[in-house]
């Protein structure tokens, strides 16, 4: 019966092409917002990353990045103080974001001068990787940050009345959008006191456990030493589910419209089989009384379906590299990818089979109600 | 030796609703032998094709038993007649009702599919078997043709092809000429005989007396045959 459903499809053209295109534009949607969820995941994941094996010791209940927090610098001190802290490995932050002009802001991380290895300990700077022993106003600026401010290494640009000096600039963190550390300044902690006009207070410490403590034991110990009303300690497990928490307004959303975007395509399908169906009466009506089963009448109907759905979805895959890209462009971005993640291609390849075969089981039950005899009287 | 059709006592009625119903047939009986050509002739609403469509294996009746090659077909399950149809009967149309996406090769091959798995040959025997067929019909030369670009005659042509391909106990063909011209009844009633005298049954149905010689000739009225 397969064969008979492809030519069946083949001697009606045109009405074949319009329902691949529709089901092929639906898989082109589910198919970038895969992508988006997929690039959010990873830089969730990457944002994560940056405190892999560390500890965030900060004010209770500000979450994950630790904007919110305020802590003053004497805990601070006490804090890198212990001794499960590796000090040469571990910093206070200040965050905060200044003016660059009147629209955009800046998100500018001061940390003590010569711990830069606290977070951008495996990443490879272009230009110093540490502010030790530079002047005041100098900077190491994450990929993104470099770009957005069309800065290199040596370059010096203003911030809200201040002069930078750009002195390294770390190479780019993950693919797709920008993690926070590909979009950050680091400065040294005073200087971002200075301007923020925040003396003796800093946002967070990032911890390295010393040699020979866990991750877990130095938690613990952190979490034990303080008051746990005042001050939590997260580890990057944590940090992943604050930040995927943070964002499940959008994955619900995102599956609400990929929920909307199967149930267009399956009643496209669908009322499409139909009309085919219907006008295939005779046909169908001949065929049952040549001895064709109504299994097989409905086998013909489903291939049909299925064959119209896995076209459009294989067209649709093949297209949606170009598109996001395209996508990519218009939103701004310089990097491209040029691979489909496996997770997007199974996710589609089961779309567009089950929508293919469900939404053929109703076209399909019809066909099987088709009587030879009414049939052959058609004209 | 068994009849190829058997109907005995055979009524067919029809609700067509509001509780009025139309008696389509009224005890009829009807023996076919084998290596027979029938004619059925009688007016129109006189139950021509309901008779057909009994002894077609599409329908059953109403009342009265009916067998085709000693199976008793009267009571058998929709699934049952299916089955019957494919590997028993062999049909042809008035309208000739061939697939129009598949090629005229494809198209006799068609009913092989149909047969259950005991007895369904390979894709290779099934295409040597519509062929075979298609050269019976003399349309060697319109195997890859779509129906659409054949004529009417050339398209009954097929429909033969398509009705022989199973080897049937029997061909029902319900008015094969009705759409035709008188040159292309001609051949397919030849074609028709042809297939007979080879030893296939034909039942057909018809109005035209041009081409009912050399045939047993049934009349139907009022649902029921009269006496020869
Ligand atoms: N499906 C049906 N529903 C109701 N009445 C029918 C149906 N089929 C046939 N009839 C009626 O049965 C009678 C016989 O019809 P039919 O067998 O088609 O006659 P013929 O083929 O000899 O013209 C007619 O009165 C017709 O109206
Ligand atoms: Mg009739």
């Amino acid at each position: 019966m397969l064969d008979i459903a492809f030519k069946d499809l083949k001697s009606k053209k045109s009405r074949t092409t319009m329902v691949i295109i529709g089901v092929m534009t639906c898989v082109l949607l589910i198919g970038v917002i895969g992508y988006i969820t997929y690039d959010l995941q990873e830089s969730i994941q990457a944002d994560a990353n940056s405190i892999a094996g560390k500890l965030v010791f900060e004010k209770y209940g500000t979450g994950y990045p630790p904007s919110g927090s305020i802590i003053s610098e004497n805990v601070s001190d006490q804090v890198l103080a212990n001794s499960v802290v590796n000090p040469d490995k571990s910093t206070a932050l200040l965050s905060t974001a200044l003016p660059l002009n009147s629209t955009t802001s800046v998100g500018i991380v001061g940390i003590t001068q010569g711990k830069e290895r606290a977070l951008i300990n495996n990443i490879k700077v272009n230009g110093k990787n540490s502010l030790l022993g530079q002047s005041n106003n100098s900077v190491i600026l994450g990929s993104q940050a470099a770009i957005n401010y069309n800065v290199t290494v040596g370059d010096t640009f203003t911030v809200d009345n201040q002069q930078l000096k750009v002195i390294g600039v770390m190479q780019k963190q993950s693919i797709g959008s920008a993690t926070s550390l590909d979009s950050t300044v680091f400065a040294s902690l005073q200087f971002v006191q200075n301007i923020s006009q925040s003396p003796g207070v800093v946002t967070a410490d990032i911890i390295t456990p010393n040699n020979g403590v866990s991750l877990q034991d130095a938690q613990n110990t952190m979490q034990n030493s303080f008051n746990s009303s005042l001050y939590t300690v997260y580890t990057q497990q944590d940090a992943l589910q604050v930040l995927n928490s943070n964002e499940n307004a959008s994955y619900v959303f995102l599956d609400l419209i990929i929920a909307m975007i199967l149930i267009v395509s399956a009643i496209l399908i669908m009322v499409v089989m139909m009309m085919s169906v219907k006008e295939k009466t005779k046909d169908i009506g001949t065929m049952r009384a040549l001895g064709t089963s109504r299994m097989r009448i409905m086998l013909l109907i489903i291939y049909e379906s299925l064959i119209i759905s896995c076209i459009g979805g294989i067209i649709g895959l093949i297209l949606i590299i170009p598109l996001y890209n395209l996508f990519l462009l218009l939103a701004g971005s310089t990097s491209f990818s040029y691979t489909i993640p496996l997770s997007i291609v199974l996710e589609i390849a089961v779309v567009v089979i089950v929508i293919g075969t469900f939404s053929g089981l109703i076209p399909a039950y019809q066909a099987t109600r088709i009587s030879p005899i009414e049939a052959l009287r058609y004209e | 030796m068994t009849n190829v059709v058997l109907g005995k006592e055979l009524w067919k009625r029809y609700n067509i609703g509001e509780g009025i119903q139309v008696h389509a047939l009224r005890g009829l009986n009807i023996t076919v032998d084998e290596g027979e050509f029938i004619s059925i002739m009688g007016p129109s609403g006189s139950g021509k094709s309901t008779l057909l469509n009994l002894i077609g294996a599409l329908d059953n009746p109403t009342k009265g038993e009916l067998f085709i090659d000693g199976e008793k077909i009267s009571s058998m399950s929709e699934s049952e007649l299916t089955k019957m149809r494919a590997e028993k009967i062999g049909f042809i149309f008035q309208t000739f009702n061939l697939l129009p996406a598949l090629t005229v090769r494809d198209n006799v091959e068609f009913p092989m599919r149909n047969l259950s798995r005991d007895k369904k040959v390979d894709k290779i025997s099934r295409i040597k078997r519509a062929e075979e067929c298609l050269e019976i019909v003399d349309l060697g030369h319109r195997m890859d043709y779509l129906p659409a670009k054949l004529s009417g005659g050339e398209r009954q042509r097929v429909a033969i092809a398509r009705a022989l391909v199973n080897h049937p106990k029997f061909i029902l063909a319900d008015e094969p000429t009705g759409n035709l011209d008188s040159e292309a009844s001609d051949n397919i009633i030849k074609l028709l005989h042809h297939i007979n005298n080879e030893g296939t049954t034909v039942i057909m149905v018809t109005h035209d007396k041009e081409i009912i010689n050399n045939t047993r000739i049934l009349k139907i009225r009022d649902g029921v045959i009269e006496p020869e």
